[in-house]
């Protein structure tokens, strides 16, 4: 069976888990039977993770909750918009669908703005009209104080651990954080020997069968930034799709975050989770306990029966103030933008900064934080287009090139952006290549003499 | 790249939340928090309404509006939304707008390119919250475009009865031959065509019975006039062949459609050396799709001035780069491509023509773009790998 579609039924599950929770509204009537039970959702699709099973108000923005129905559909991997019942072919492109969750809910003409969480006639006596929307996720905090990382259908996500020498452990989740069980998957971890592929050691089921391990030889009994261990998990997810490649950096040993209290709000099981309270540590796909529970109500999510605790906050300092010479280690997205919007003004001055980021981009992806790559990128991006408006004071000559170095820049910051959360080092360093090469392009054309 | 629709996402710590009524107060406040960092409801500094919503109508909305050509319209808050992930990608793979020409190489007629600042605050606003702005703000409704933008036609040509695309059928392709009327020789400076049904009609190719293509249309089409002094013949009591691509809305699959497109010609005054515009293509190999460089040549086995480049590709490709080098070794570019696509065939007239001698060889490289794990979409090829010019002879 395919994989995908082997976790629609727990996404199913969760949604009737949830209609079983005590104290949950009988809302199922004999019309609504076949419907997925009611739940109560933020209006605001990104705050996903509130799931509620009776009305009242978003613990996130205060406004009221909506009416909807969790289900399971299909869509097209690279059209979202397009929902289909059943697996097929995408009608745009005639791609694979792939199984996605979304919100069902009705409404009416007069007001399409109403949620209305059954289907029935509307005030003018038309019916009412069926609204399915994709639900949002968007956890990507580890777990197990691992690297998290997103697989290219977005169904899949992969954190994988190195809790002791020798030692790594891959654990799986769909597109909710949710655990999925393993036991389809295979693959392999392939140690890093000086930029190519080493030593393979296969990934064999653990014990409890929740996670994939491979024991591994040959490897130090520490760990350090220093001497960190450098391996790429391979992992087959199903028959049809290719293998894909997650790249990791350790640079200490995995460490199982605390358990978190439970809190009061009301959730059902499906999208479970916390936010990531710090975009860096939530992004960077650190060995460390990463992610904390932000000071909202976020923080509030109970961990799930099912699911491991939330992520302790972090123990690295988030430095305060503005610092132009903030390090790829340290920089904090905060400090980025803050950088970002006090952008010196002169060319020269523009290009010194540039290079400082690019050096940091590079060293990140050198270090393997990979989904930490975005902050500088992000940044460079941003000094990059305004390097770009002062293309009026280069030779006629050079402002062509200049501004398509200045494009190429920007595109490939968005590519390191996204491949960052995918994890493979082969399409980071791709998108590292365009970038530098357009760094090389704008600085060429900037910093000749005149 | 990226792909899907925001709302499913998983690059979320931009994602976190659409917010847009609170992001001004919540960035605020996350922004002035010395520490811990909270994050950010909603990352994007740009709005839909004040930042996008102007970017789309002017750069997008000739295609991608309510009823149009496109299976979205992107001129409203709500039809753009389920879209932002689609246009990030679109957007960061270069693939749209579907435009290839790169601005480093010779300079083309026409175009309709995002600058980067626009592209960026676009891919900005998807991948950071897709914040609509004002709640209140009533944006203007984005009419379609007017049809023949180069004004009405001097002929119009109609096929000759509609052509319905069944329940069931999503797309096709019709080959059609169908008579000017026109008894007399006229000289033709420019092509347009008027889809009977815009949703449907994706491409369409226009020609002369056994002469020279007069246009490679796609919507959006600008009817650019052949440079002065030049013009395709069309000889006394021609013909035009039509090879209409249809390709129904993804919400039309299961609706029969019918369409009867007209084409418009442009005539112009006859020019003085009397010869036409021709065409020669140098064909590329026939080979499934590939991730390794791809090159050919040919050989121009009279003197042309050169008007105008139609490339078309068999697949995606990262760049293509299009050289004559004439008999004395000496190199010339004649159109460079930046992520060219299998889809949007069309013609690039050039702003310089350039005069090549008898013996030219033209060298076409080309270099895939990196396939995704789901590999070429079934639909890409549509095209031979292939470049032909248009030109006129010395």
């Amino acid at each position: 069976m395919n994989l995908k579609q082997a976790a629609l039924p727990m996404v199913l599950a969760t949604a009737l888990l949830g209609a079983q929770l005590p104290g949950a509204p009988t809302h199922v009537h004999a019309a609504q039977q076949d419907l997925p039970p009611l739940s109560y959702v933020c209006p605001m699709p990104a705050d996903a993770e509130v799931l509620e099973t009776k009305p009242g108000r978003c613990p996130i923005c205060g406004m009221d909750l909506i009416a909807v129905r969790i289900d399971s559909a299909w869509s097209c991997p690279n059209h979202a918009a397009v929902i289909r019942d059943q697996a097929g072919q995408c009608p745009i492109d005639k791609r694979e669908l792939v199984p996605v969750v979304v919100a069902k809910h009705w409404s009416c003409a007069d007001k399409p703005t109403e949620y209305l969480g059954d289907p029935g006639k509307c005030a003018d006596g038309s019916e009412r009209k069926l609204v399915t929307e994709l639900r949002a996720h968007g956890d990507h905090n580890p777990r197990h104080g691992g690297s998290f990382f997103m697989a290219e259908d977005k169904w899949h996500h992969l954190e994988g651990t190195y809790p002791s020498a020798g030692l790594f452990r891959a654990f799986f989740y769909d597109n909710f954080t949710k655990p999925l069980s393993p036991k389809e998957f295979s693959g392999s971890v392939v140690l890093d020997d000086n930029g190519k592929d080493g030593a393979s050691f296969p990934l064999t089921a653990a014990r409890n069968g929740q996670t994939l391990e491979a024991q591994i030889k040959g490897l130090p009994s520490d760990v350090t930034k220093d001497k960190p261990v450098k391996m790429a998990a391979k992992i087959k997810f199903d028959a049809k799709t290719a293998e894909q490649r997650f790249d990791f950096t350790f640079t200490e040993f995995s460490k199982e975050p605390p358990a978190t209290p439970a809190a009061n709000t009301t959730r059902n099981a499906a999208p479970q989770t916390a936010k990531p309270a710090t975009a860096t540590a939530a992004a960077a796909p650190v060995s460390a306990p990463a992610a904390a529970p932000a000071a909202t109500a976020a923080a509030a999510a109970p961990p799930p029966a099912a699911a491991p605790a939330p992520t302790p906050p972090p123990t690295e300092a988030i430095p305060a103030g503005l610092s132009q010479t903030a390090t790829a280690a340290t920089m904090s997205r905060t400090d980025a933008e803050l950088l970002a919007s006090n952008l010196p003004s002169s060319a020269p001055e523009l290009l010194k900064l540039l290079e400082q980021r690019t050096q940091e981009v590079h060293q990140a992806i050198q270090d393997g934080q990979f989904g930490y790559v975005y902050i500088p990128t992000m940044l460079s991006k941003d000094i990059a287009l305004a390097i770009g408006d002062h293309v009026d004071q280069l030779p006629e000559a050079r402002r062509v090139q200049a501004s398509a170095a200045v494009r190429r820049l920007v595109l490939a910051s968005w590519e390191l952006d996204l491949y960052g959360d995918l994890g493979n080092k082969e399409k980071i360093t791709d998108a590292y290549n365009s970038f530098s090469t357009a760094f090389a392009d704008i600085k060429a054309a900037y910093g000749a003499s005149r | 790249m990226a792909r899907l629709a925001n709302l499913r996402s998983s690059i979320t710590r931009r994602h976190l939340a659409a917010l847009a009524a609170g992001a001004t107060v919540v960035l605020l406040v996350v922004l002035a928090a010395p520490t811990p960092e909270a994050h950010k409801m909603i990352t994007s500094k740009y709005n839909y309404n004040d930042h996008v919503f102007p970017i789309l109508r002017d750069r997008c909305a000739r295609c991608h509006y309510q009823g149009g050509p496109t299976p979205m319209s992107l001129t409203t808050y709500q039809d753009a939304l389920p879209w932002a992930e689609s246009m990030r990608e679109q957007l960061v793979g270069e693939k749209m707008p579907p435009w290839y020409a790169d601005t480093t190489g010779p300079t083309v007629k026409g175009g309709h390119m995002l600058t980067t600042r626009e592209l960026d605050i676009i891919v900005t606003w998807a991948a950071g919250g897709t914040p609509l702005g004002d709640l209140n703000a009533k944006l203007p409704a984005v009419p379609p475009p007017a049809p023949w933008k180069a004004g009405p036609p001097d002929l119009q040509v109609k096929m000759p009865e509609a052509h319905n695309v069944p329940v069931g059928t999503q797309e096709e392709d019709v080959n059609l031959t169908i008579p000017t009327g026109v008894s007399e020789q006229k000289w033709i400076k420019a092509v347009d065509l008027q889809p009977g049904d815009t949703s449907m009609v994706r491409d369409a190719v226009i020609g002369i019975e056994n002469g020279p293509v007069l246009a490679a249309w796609v919507p959006g089409h600008d009817a650019i006039a052949s440079p002065s002094g030049t013009a395709f013949k069309l000889p006394a009591n021609a013909k035009l062949t039509l090879k209409i691509h249809y390709k129904k809305s993804w919400q039309d699959e299961q609706n029969a459609k019918s369409d009867q497109s007209i084409v418009g010609l442009y005539f112009t005054d006859a020019p003085l050396s009397g010869k036409s515009i021709e065409s020669v293509e140098v064909k590329g190999p026939d080979t499934p799709s590939t991730t390794e460089a791809v090159s050919f040549t040919g050989a121009l086995k009279s003197g042309a001035r050169v008007l105008a480049v139609r490339p078309s590709f068999d697949q995606a490709y990262r760049e293509a780069t299009i050289d004559a080098v004439l008999p004395n070794g000496r190199r010339a570019t004649l159109l460079k491509l930046r992520a060219p696509q299998p889809l949007w065939y069309r013609r690039y007239w050039l702003n310089e023509p350039i005069e090549l001698p008898a013996g030219t060889k033209l060298e076409v490289k080309a270099m895939p773009a990196p396939l995704d794990e789901f590999g070429p979409p079934p639909t890409q090829k549509r095209y031979p790998l292939q470049v032909a010019l248009d030109y006129v002879s010395p």
